[in-house]
């Protein structure tokens, strides 16, 4: 009779001990791969975005005239409704140069990816501009 | 310990990242360098200062190279100096029927991050052409008229115009031809025709344009007219 209580504490001590790492698992890895998926995708789909959208020298050019609104309308093109942007845009000094802030209207989720693109200017006034967007899913948590 | 854990993991998942992944880089360099490839002569064709070219280029590698937090980026930029470049220009204007401008500049980069290097080198080449062809015909014992056929390349693709002017030789003088008419076809052909008087009709035409190009390039080619 003592030997079988001693074998039920340690199936016991055994099955505690499964749920603990089960819920270690749980709770260190699933999160963790899904932020990293998430926060490649999103700066990844930034930087695509700005390259292709400055492939002629197009969003360098609208910030040599300081078209803020049409800066913001290109870029709001090229981006889904699904997601959030803000487009800040330094200059080599990253001293921000737009006069208000340029992005996307409704309410944004906790999780903000950002990525830096770097546009020289096509003019004959040589300049580089460092454009820096952060994008986020819309409304969600 | 679990609260803890938990805490810690929702707390990672909220802090704002700046991803500067050095694979998405390197086709962002290569284009902004192209960019200041353009700018470089943009400027140079207008002011005839070369050395805005390195000048540029520095000033592009620098900011790469000080923009990038996670890796160290190492950045070699040479003009090409083999012919018909020198300095990595080549400047052919004012020639008969063609004029061409370039610019040609070799890379590498290297980007040292905290796991891998990575090296990837490469040349970017930006050339703007025209080419001119014309004839004329004497429209009355004083009057001859031209017809030029104007074409405009960016790296060998049709391009637009921004703006053009036109001059002819009388005797030792360019002057401008005052009146012309242009048709633009839309497939970086123009057809320019005018009328001018010369000192001695007998000459043959001899006409020069001076055309920009979209992206600032400025160039002359000149051409003489055959007799139609």
């Amino acid at each position: 009779m003592r030997i079988l209580r001693n074998n039920k504490g340690v199936a016991r001590i055994i099955e505690a001990f499964l749920a603990i790492l089960l819920l270690t698992a749980c709770i260190a890895i699933v999160p963790a791969y899904s932020t990293k998926t998430q926060t490649l995708n999103f700066s990844s789909f930034g930087l695509e975005t700005l390259t292709s959208l400055d492939n002629n020298g197009h969003l360098a050019a609208l910030v040599d005239v300081e078209n803020w609104d049409a800066l913001r309308s290109c870029v709001d093109s090229a981006i889904p409704l699904t997601l959030w942007f803000n487009l800040t845009v330094f200059d080599e000094n990253m001293k921000p140069i737009n006069p208000y802030a340029l992005c996307s209207s409704g309410s944004v989720s906790d999780n903000i990816d950002s990525t830096d693109y770097l546009s020289a200017s096509l003019n004959s006034t040589y300049r580089v501009y460092i454009l820096r967007l952060q994008l986020s899913q819309v409304g969600s948590q | 310990m679990f609260s803890t854990v938990a805490y810690v993991t929702e707390v990672i998942k909220q802090a704002p990242k700046t991803e500067t992944n050095e694979n998405d880089m390197f086709p962002q360099y290569q284009q902004n360098l192209k960019h200041t490839l353009i700018s470089a002569l943009a400027n140079i064709t207008i002011d005839n200062t070369t050395q805005v070219l390195s000048q540029n280029i520095d000033k592009l590698n620098q900011a790469f190279s000080s923009h990038f937090y996670e890796s160290t980026l190492q950045i070699e930029s040479t003009l090409t100096n083999t012919t018909p470049y020198q300095n990595g220009l080549w400047i052919a204007g004012y020639q008969e029927n063609h004029a061409i401008v370039g610019a040609q500049v070799s890379y590498q980069l290297e980007s040292a991050g905290n796991t891998k290097k990575t090296n990837v080198a490469g040349i970017v080449n930006v050339t703007s052409e025209a080419y001119l062809s014309g004839n004329s015909s004497q429209i009355d014992p004083a009057t001859k008229q031209g017809t030029l056929t104007l074409r405009i390349l960016n790296e060998g693709m049709p391009t637009l115009a921004s703006n053009f002017s036109c001059y002819y030789q009388d005797d030792t003088q360019w002057l401008p031809v005052q009146n012309f008419s242009s048709t633009d076809f839309g497939n970086g052909t123009y057809q320019i025709i005018f009328s001018v008087q010369l000192t001695q009709p007998s000459d043959p035409l001899i006409v020069s344009i001076n055309v920009l190009d979209q992206r600032g390039t400025n160039m002359r080619v000149q051409t003489t007219c055959t007799n139609s």
